[in-house]
């Protein structure tokens, strides 16, 4: 069993092949030499982690991820794990990032890819709440050079 | 988006097609510099014919990534946007595939060849390819291992061809759709320059006879596929050979072959042979207990469409 202890303080005990899905961990774990150790993980809050055990529980026995894995199709339970509020998708792409979880951090961009598809600018804008700081000199030549539709 | 670290926003947008692309870089300037990077126009496909999207790709994408452009892939098309991707000289595209080339005239068709590291050429539906364009082509291009050219139009003879073969002697896939002049001088020339030819596709080549496709089976020992569908000057004296390691063969709608399947098609002369196309080809006699025959003794490995 590892003992893992988030930004916030908040402890989770999970077994080993469950935690070594991230490969930051497992390369602690190496380090350490010791599996009964605590990890510190000061980038993840608790929330987040504990949604991150979630998916590498339900993923434990997956082979491990090699570098060249070509993209395969989202299963349903993966889909359904990731649809998030905006907010905690990003947070959680940034823990997977960290903690160097590939699947999961793939699964989460491809997710975030989905939702641009489709969208005009101004929907984009929307979305993502991007501010149009464009000078309105460049908006308009643009517009004019592209004859651009919204 | 922006707050995200640039690596992974990067890795969010590879995911992206180039339309969706190209319209998130006209959010916001911010935006825009992430979206122009150049790891995300290696390559370029776009499927549809978008016009708002062409534009914004030729007056605010191409100058910037030109350099980096590696493949291009278009669907559907306009033409007078093409005369203007070419402008951007798109040095070190290695691979073009055109669906809808009909409307490409002299000036566009020598334009490709400036792109001199290109590897893979399609051209689909291209009537205005002449042996001039050719010939022109093969002082420019050197390196190419994959030529389709498909449907083209009647005006190119074989010497645009064996020009364009013999400057590439490494080529591994050809495809000459509807070349109805060629003959077998072609594809004899083709057989000694192009030895590592791994599929050859010939469909409508009408009037080639058996000797060219005899040397091609003879002396390019990697040929996998080979497709003479509607090669309609072909008879029997193509199959005096020993052996070849064919995997796929289309004799489809070549009506002048007439010798009994089971003569020629067995394992010693096709070990490899997974699939054969003899439809349309009256003169065959296929009966449905002949080609079980055949098919037993590959060890049901064999597909054969009649």
């Amino acid at each position: 069993m590892v003992r893992l202890c988030s930004s916030d303080n908040k402890e989770f005990v999970v077994d080993n092949d469950i935690a070594e899905r991230s490969i930051l961990i497992k390369n602690m774990l190496g380090d350490l030499g010791d599996s009964e150790a605590t990890i510190p993980l000061p980038k993840v809050s608790g929330a987040i982690l504990s949604k991150i055990i979630e998916y590498m529980t339900y993923h434990r026995n997956d082979p491990p991820a090699s570098d060249d894995d070509t993209v395969t199709d989202i299963t349903a339970w993966d889909s359904e794990f990731i649809k998030l509020d905006q907010g905690t998708l990003f947070e959680i792409i940034l823990a997977a990032n960290y903690m160097d979880i590939k699947s999961l951090l793939d699964l989460g961009c491809k997710h975030v890819a989905d939702m641009i598809k489709g969208k005009s600018v101004e929907e984009l804008r929307t979305l993502f709440s991007i501010e149009n700081d464009f000078t309105p000199e460049e908006e308009e030549r643009i517009r004019k050079e592209n004859s651009w539709l919204e | 988006m922006n707050y995200l670290p640039l690596d992974i926003q990067l890795h969010i947008l590879s995911f992206l097609p180039k339309p969706s692309l190209i319209r998130l870089m006209l959010t916001s300037e911010k935006m825009r510099k992430v979206c122009l990077d150049n790891f995300l126009w290696k390559e370029i496909s776009l499927h549809y014919k978008e016009d708002d999207i062409v534009k914004v790709l030729i007056n605010e994408v191409l100058p910037v990534v030109n350099s980096n452009v590696e493949e291009v892939y278009f669907g559907s098309f306009i033409m007078g946007d093409l005369k203007t991707i070419f402008h951007y000289q798109l040095m070190n595209l290695k691979s073009l595939i055109l669906c809808n080339a009909a409307s490409m005239g002299r000036q566009e068709l020598e334009q490709i060849c400036f792109l001199k590291k290109l590897i893979t050429l399609v051209l689909i539906d291209c009537p205005n390819i002449t042996d001039r364009f050719l010939e022109l082509m093969s002082k420019n291009l050197k390196h190419l291992e994959v030529i389709k050219i498909i449907t083209c139009s009647s005006h190119v003879s074989d010497n645009g061809i064996i020009a364009l073969c013999t400057s590439n002697a490494n080529l591994k896939e050809l495809a000459l759709r509807g070349f109805r002049r060629l003959t077998s001088k072609c594809f004899e020339r083709i057989s000694s320059t192009c030895q590592g030819l791994r599929k050859l596709s010939c469909e409508g080549c009408f009037k080639a006879e058996w000797e060219g496709f005899l040397s091609i089976l003879i002396n390019c020992p990697n040929l996998e596929e080979l497709d003479l569908s509607y090669c309609l000057e072909i008879d029997d004296r193509l199959f005096h050979f020993e052996r070849c390691n064919l995997r796929i063969l289309s004799l489809r709608g070549c009506g002048k072959l007439s010798i009994p399947l089971g003569d020629v098609i067995c394992p010693t002369r096709f070990p490899l042979l997974s699939y054969l196309n003899v439809s349309e080809c009256p003169l065959m006699h296929l009966s449905e207990s002949s080609l079980k025959i055949i098919i037993e003794l590959f060890g049901n490995k064999l597909c054969i469409v009649s």
